[in-house]
């Protein structure tokens, strides 16, 4: 199963910082420490009346976990995430998973804090700082942030 | 066991005695039950004392000891009752049960008690000086000093061979280190000093509670043992011979942790009083044949029950594919046993909501207190049991209407009797257990909810028209149950401001039950709470609605029918639905969950849902059939319907929601 095959990964890069993932052609990043686990992506269960980037509900092993479309939450116009991981995070007691296109590697990252609310709005606060990796800009996204924002 | 553990267990069974002590006070405030509550607290604060002492709590074992010393004074009727006595033995109780968290937290600072014992010291020395009050103790309804040997020596049973000699020193006694050693002296003069408790140089240090024990290898009768020994001086008692067995309790167990390092698993809980009997170390062997087991065990259980619940129900849908007869036959019978185990687990969640219920008369008396009335708090059903989560989540909303109908509902005294009634309020708090539910009713004679000022303030606030001239009591409950909907025209303390009934409400339907509330004006409010057994699994009916399934609870189904097209009607541009007599809204699930298209095929079911006296109709694509659901929490999305009681897990690993009927209706 994938998921074996990433959690070895994340055993091995436990020193470093940032898991790396891409959503659509963007590369993003958030800290590892936040991160429990990584699923192969699975269909949710649709959550009725909520928000395009809720994509629903899935089984952990028991446990229900309500699931985030990063992507739509950054930009509305976006496709959905239909394959790929699901990133399960960790905030507090509350489990959030995030569905991206690719999850890339896991890396030290040195990040420049952004202004908060560039992104204005009420998604201010999501994306924590700017990292740079071979040229690419990787938006760093604050889990925490996440969480809080979107669950009740 | 670690500390820890010891630390868990001494909070637990001084939760107990304080809640015994507040019972106590209570009866002896209102001058029941004789010499018995004095003894009871007096018994419960000892204990308290011996056991903080142990685990090295200074504070809780110095205000116990304070508080101890008081009560001695009382008992022997060298203090009189009255009300300030009754406040400071009330304040003891709180600061008492404060200390104790606080000890236990690890923040043993948190609480300061010093102030009250110094306050106990005062009154046990203002008091104390004057010797016996003459007769005022029997005046103020406390009878004559109890019996000398009630239970209070604090020193453990050394172990060895020999006689058992026991003796108490005056508590007044000056270098009590010096006297202590001098009984020892004379006990060596007569035989064998084989052990002794505490160890003699303890004694010599002070380090004891004004007794001490031995054991005594000697020919001499009791009777010359106890003559000798009270020529120490100061011995105000000697007893000899072996102690009455009693219910070993962490106070006893305790005190021999040097011996065995271990707790015994059995647990002498305090007197609770409602057979009114009190607990007295009569040496009657009270056999429990109970354990202790910590509550996230208990949980784990219904966890693992759960998750096999759902795995039996995907090995049923395998076994009707395979059509194979021994493997049918080999899943009835996991399926049969499985139920019973569920049973079993379920059953042994189940506590008496006393066990919640016991912390409400004092309560009540203090909240009725600080607005100046008088309030009777009557418990019914003590033995009424509930599922132990369900009960901790009961306890916030049942506190809230108590207060309620102590602050609203209870008029005070002038005002009750100008209309002629009692000057003291009657409150009547009942469990009862009725099918698979438990219906826990607040019941009050007060003024009654005023319904023209609901209606007048309802209009007001444009919530229903204002030609209406009448509510009906589901209305009332409707209206006073929004948030922020208050009538009250005093804002105090104890209700706070427009926090009410949308508490209890909101709480109690999250818990899958719901609320009830009839008032009359000047004869009182009754609410009821009706509340499933427990929590984690319900029958449920299971609808598919597009591609997914949803989860409806049985109890609020009342029949399923087919949305054939001649028993719907549109009145007033809504859709009704025709059930024999009935006119029923109709709710589609379809379009309210906002799923695109149409059913693919064939008739729609309509889902009859019902909730008190509100009918719908629900309508979804397709029946899949009843199941016993595990319901599991999920964190839900800040938009988004407020229709789902959580979700459920099918038996193909999918999570399915369950719809919340009363917040549809």
């Amino acid at each position: 199963m994938g998921s074996s095959q990433t959690t070895t990964i994340l055993e091995t890069l436990a020193a470093a910082r940032t898991l790396l993932f891409r959503v659509g052609t963007s590369t993003y990043g958030c800290d590892i420490d936040a991160v429990r686990e990584i699923i192969p992506y699975r269909r949710a269960t649709r959550l009725p009346g909520a928000p395009a980037y809720v994509q629903g509900l899935v089984n952990l092993r028991g446990t229900i976990v309500t699931v985030l479309d990063l992507g739509i939450r950054l930009d509305p116009s976006r496709d959905p995430v239909r394959e790929g991981s699901i990133i399960l995070a960790q905030h507090g007691s509350r489990n959030v998973g995030v569905a991206v296109d690719e999850v890339m590697d896991v890396q030290a990252i040195t990040e420049d804090p952004v202004e908060t609310g560039a992104l204005g709005d009420d998604r201010g606060g999501l994306v924590r700082g700017l990292g740079h990796l071979e040229g690419d800009v990787v938006a760093l996204i604050d889990i925490h942030t996440l969480v809080t924002q979107v669950l009740l | 066991m670690d500390s820890a553990q010891y630390a868990e267990l001494f909070l637990t069974e001084s939760r107990e005695h304080v809640s015994a002590i507040n019972h106590s006070l209570l009866e002896l405030e209102r001058g029941e039950g004789g010499a018995e509550p004095v003894g009871a607290i007096f018994r419960s604060v000892h204990t308290i004392k011996g056991m903080s002492a142990t685990m090295g709590y200074g504070p809780v074992a110095s205000l116990s000891h304070e508080l101890e010393t008081l009560l001695d004074r009382v008992r022997q009727g060298r203090r009189t009752i009255d009300p300030p006595l009754m406040d400071l033995l009330f304040r003891s109780a709180d600061v008492l049960e404060g200390a104790i968290e606080a000890a236990v937290g690890g923040d043993a600072t948190r609480v300061d008690v010093e102030p009250l014992v110094a306050a106990l010291k005062a009154d046990s020395a203002r008091n104390g000086a004057s010797g016996p009050a003459a007769g005022g103790a029997r005046a103020g309804g406390v009878p004559a000093p109890s019996a000398p040997d009630v239970g209070a020596w604090t020193a453990a049973a050394p172990a060895g061979a020999g006689l058992l000699v026991r003796v108490r020193l005056a508590t007044d006694t000056a270098l009590k280190g010096v006297r202590a050693f001098l009984v020892v002296q004379a006990a060596r003069a007569l035989g064998e000093v084989t052990s002794c408790s505490p160890a003699v140089e303890q004694l010599q240090a002070d380090e004891f509670d004004h007794d001490l024990a031995l054991r005594l290898q000697t020919t001499r009768t009791a009777e010359e043992v106890e003559a000798a020994l009270r020529t120490a001086g100061d011995v105000v008692e000697v007893r000899t011979g072996e102690d009455p067995v009693v219910t070993p309790s962490l106070s006893d167990t305790i005190a021999d942790m040097g011996d065995t390092g271990e707790f015994s698993a059995l647990s002498g809980a305090p007197a609770r009083a409602p057979a009114g009997d009190g607990t007295s170390a009569s040496g009657a062997v009270r056999q429990q044949r109970s354990v202790r087991i910590d509550l996230r065990r208990l949980d784990n259980l219904m966890n693992l029950i759960g998750e096999l619940v759902i795995t039996r129900g995907r090995l049923s849908q395998i076994s009707v594919a395979l059509n194979d007869p021994a493997l049918a036959e080999t899943v009835a019978q996991a399926t049969r046993l499985v139920a019973d185990l569920q049973d079993e687990i379920m059953t042994s969640r189940m506590v008496p909501v006393w066990q919640v219920f016991d912390r409400f008369p004092r309560l009540v008396r203090d909240a009725a207190r600080s607005v100046g009335k008088s309030v009777d708090l009557v418990i019914e059903g003590k033995e009424v049991e509930l599922d132990r989560s369900m009960l901790d989540e009961v306890g916030d909303p049942i506190v809230h209407l108590l207060r309620n109908a102590v602050d609203h509902g209870i008029e005070t005294p002038d005002v009750r009797r100008a209309a002629g009634k009692p000057e003291q309020g009657r409150l009547t708090l009942s469990a009862l257990r009725d099918r698979s539910a438990v219906a826990i009713r607040v019941s009050d004679d007060g003024r009654g909810i005023d319904r023209d000022r609901v209606l007048r303030r309802a209009i007001a606030d444009g919530l229903v028209e204002s030609t209406r001239t009448e509510l009906t009591d589901e209305e009332l409950l409707r209206l006073i149950s929004r948030a922020g909907f208050s009538t009250a025209e005093t804002i105090t303390d104890l209700s706070g401001r427009g926090v009410g009934i949308d508490a209890v409400y909101n709480r109690v339907r999250a818990l899958g039950g719901s609320v009830d509330i009839r008032t009359a004006p000047g004869k009182g409010t009754t609410v009821t709470l009706r509340l499933p057994l427990t929590l984690a699994i319900v029958r449920s009916l299971l609808a598919r609605i597009g591609d997914e399934t949803y989860a409806v609870p049985m109890t609020h189904v009342s029949e399923t029918v087919e949305l054939h097209p001649k028993i719907l009607r549109t009145l007033k541009g809504r859709e009704m639905l025709m059930l024999r007599d009935e006119v029923l809204p109709v709710m589609r699930l379809r379009q309210l969950m906002g799923y695109d298209g149409a059913p693919k095929r064939g008739l729609e079911q309509v889902v009859i849902v019902e909730m008190a006296e509100r009918r719908a109709g629900l309508v979804v694509d397709d029946l899949i059939g009843q199941q016993e659901i595990v319901v599991k929490q999920f964190d839900g999305v800040r938009e988004g319907l407020a229709l789902f009681g959580g979700a459920t897990i099918l038996g193909d690993g999918a999570p399915a929601l369950i719809i919340d009927v009363s917040s549809l209706l």
